[in-house]
């Protein structure tokens, strides 16, 4: 039943150099060394941000929770017991409080929402490879919710649709179609 | 040539999941199709590049200050425990008598440290789970207690509200048990905080609970059932017309009302919970759409034989837990049916026969129940029959 994580979870231990349960810097975390969380946070915002201004496709929301997932992090600690890669852990609690909010979010606004906010993909931004990651940078951040979370969290982040319909409380069948969807209106928008 | 009724197709082909025998079909159309050759050649390179995306991007600032703002100094049961165990772990490792007279009068001291800090985190936890309240924090927004905004940590009494609106989220400790993270547009009463009673009414909108209790402490009363933590973390949601979910992330919980029988929910699980009835039949996240169908249509009495057939035929390992409880939930000729799909995937032990399984016996059904590994002996908590 357990749900067995596929290029995210190889994408992460190749970065930690494999699933390294629970190291010095977490365990002194755990014991309330902030210290300890700094450097946690140094090492994975990027990533954790990465995850939430994708999603999100606006920034100033996507500082917000990243800084709600370290917080939450911080309060959660306790409970991860090396079971998987630490920064696993975390950004699969990133995906949680995005999709979280993206859920509360919708259920406001009832509304598809795309976003007026693309800043960030500049080319004087902080992106490292312009020209065609840009233009695709764009193009996601201008699919529908969640289409976009779900490609996103596919493509991007390397999760099956089985772990992508129970992050986002869907069928399997569904974040597939929104995959196959998002990747049409990608077409669209990339050849326009 | 038209071909866009070979699009799932085409996506399953570039995702590596396409059957084989419609593989090579769909090889043999791409060969004669200039626009399908087209599309999966723009699939793969959307795809290699998307993979290539960075997989960093640095905020624009540092958001570091802000977070330590927020922080909460750490210091639980759990750590307090941890920390002693620590000072006591060194010193049963003696090598010389020197050592180990220094060893033994330090171990005799960490002792004494031990049972002082339990004696003072006893007294703290009983005097602090006495407590009539609950600590709240706005996490975002402006959450309300009764018509008070909440715009610093409060307190939560016993028979107050705390309600969330479109942007507003909070978190209530529960007593030094746990934690529950309310979600915009929720409303929720504390209606006990007493040693062996935490319990909640959520009315509507949803929260995700953590609690690290023993089982049977923790209890969240909705309008259509009453669910019990057996030691775990789920989230709960609910409408306003009493119709919600339970999903499951760590440990058990269990759903009851007076309308049906109980329903224990697994971590990696789900449950549908409606009103007049009760609670659903708990079902995998990974459970096929054609399994959770026809479990609806089960559990809302709407052709209940057929909807049986299509559960029996669509189940698979992973949804046994879904055949244990429809074991209790359909009549005496069905039950044996339950019972041979169900010894397709879990092969009773020794001593454990159709008949007495048939006929409910409770010793059959414990023994039984210990080789699903699901994890734990949730049976002990719950003897249905």
């Amino acid at each position: 039943m357990r749900i067995e994580p596929a290029r995210a979870e190889v994408v992460v231990q190749r970065e930690n150099g494999g699933a390294d349960g629970i190291t010095g810097v977490v365990r002194r975390a755990q014991n309330g060394d902030r210290a300890a969380f700094e450097q946690i946070y140094r090492e994975n915002v990027g990533r954790v941000y990465a995850i939430c201004l994708r999603i999100l496709a606006n920034a100033a929301r996507a500082q917000e929770l990243t800084q709600d997932v370290f917080v939450r992090a911080w309060e959660m600690i306790g409970s991860f017991r090396g079971e998987s890669a630490f920064s696993s852990w975390l950004y699969r609690l990133a995906v949680n409080v995005v999709l979280v909010d993206l859920r509360a979010k919708k259920r406001r606004t009832a509304r598809v929402m795309t976003t007026d906010d693309l800043s960030p993909y500049d080319k004087d931004g902080n992106m490292t490879n312009p020209g065609n990651t840009i233009d695709l940078e764009r193009a996601i951040a201008a699919l529908p919710e969640q289409a976009r979370a779900v490609f996103v969290l596919h493509e991007v982040e390397g999760y099956q649709h089985g772990e992508i319909a129970a992050f986002m409380g869907i069928a399997e069948g569904t974040s597939k179609a929104q995959l196959h969807r998002s990747r049409r209106l990608l077409r669209e928008a990339l050849e326009r | 040539m038209n071909c866009n009724h070979m699009e799932t197709r085409r996506h399953d082909y570039v995702d590596g999941v396409l059957p084989a025998s419609e593989k090579v079909d769909l090889e043999r159309h791409l060969a004669a199709c200039a626009d399908c050759r087209r599309d999966v050649a723009f699939l793969n390179s959307l795809r290699q590049q998307a993979a290539a995306l960075p997989q960093r991007l640095e905020p624009p600032r540092d958001l570091w200050p802000e977070i330590a703002n927020r922080l909460a100094p750490k210091r639980n049961w759990r750590q307090v425990l941890a920390t002693a165990a620590q000072h006591l772990k060194p010193l049963v490792i003696g090598e010389s008598r020197e050592a180990g007279r220094w060893k033994a009068w330090g171990l005799r001291g960490a002792m004494a440290v031990a049972v002082l800090v339990l004696l003072i985190g006893g007294i703290r936890f009983v005097w602090q789970t006495r407590q009539a309240s609950w600590q709240v924090a706005p996490l975002a927004g402006a959450p309300q207690i009764g018509a008070q905004r909440l715009d610093a940590v409060g307190k939560l009494e016993v028979g107050e509200w705390l309600e969330t609106d479109d942007s507003s989220r909070a978190q209530i400790n529960i007593g030094l048990i746990g934690q529950v993270e309310i979600a915009p547009q929720t409303r929720i009463r504390l209606v006990k905080a007493r040693l062996t009673d935490h319990r909640l009414a959520l009315a509507r909108g949803k929260m995700h609970a953590e609690i690290w209790a023993p089982p049977r402490i923790f209890f969240v009363e909705t309008p259509s059932a009453l669910a019990t933590d057996l030691g775990c973390e789920y989230t709960l949601e609910m409408n306003d017309e009493g119709f919600g979910r339970l999903h499951v992330t760590r440990g058990y919980v269990s759903l009851e009302n007076q309308q049906g029988p109980e329903s224990v929910v697994p971590a990696g699980a789900f449950c549908e919970i409606r009103p007049a009835m009760g609670p659903g039949t708990p079902y995998s996240e990974n459970a096929s759409d054609t399994l959770r169908a026809a479990l609806a249509q089960f559990d809302l009495a709407n052709g209940r034989a057929e909807a049986l057939n299509i559960v029996l035929a669509a189940a698979r390992e992973a949804d046994s837990f879904t055949l244990w409880h429809l074991l209790f939930r359909v009549d005496q000729a069905a039950r044996g049916r339950v019972y041979d799909r169900m010894i397709e995937f879990v092969s009773p032990p020794a001593g454990v026969t159709r008949a007495g399984v048939l006929q409910g016996d409770q010793r059959m059904l414990k023994s039984w129940a210990e080789k699903f590994g699901l994890g734990q002996s949730w049976w002990r908590y719950w003897l249905p029959l």
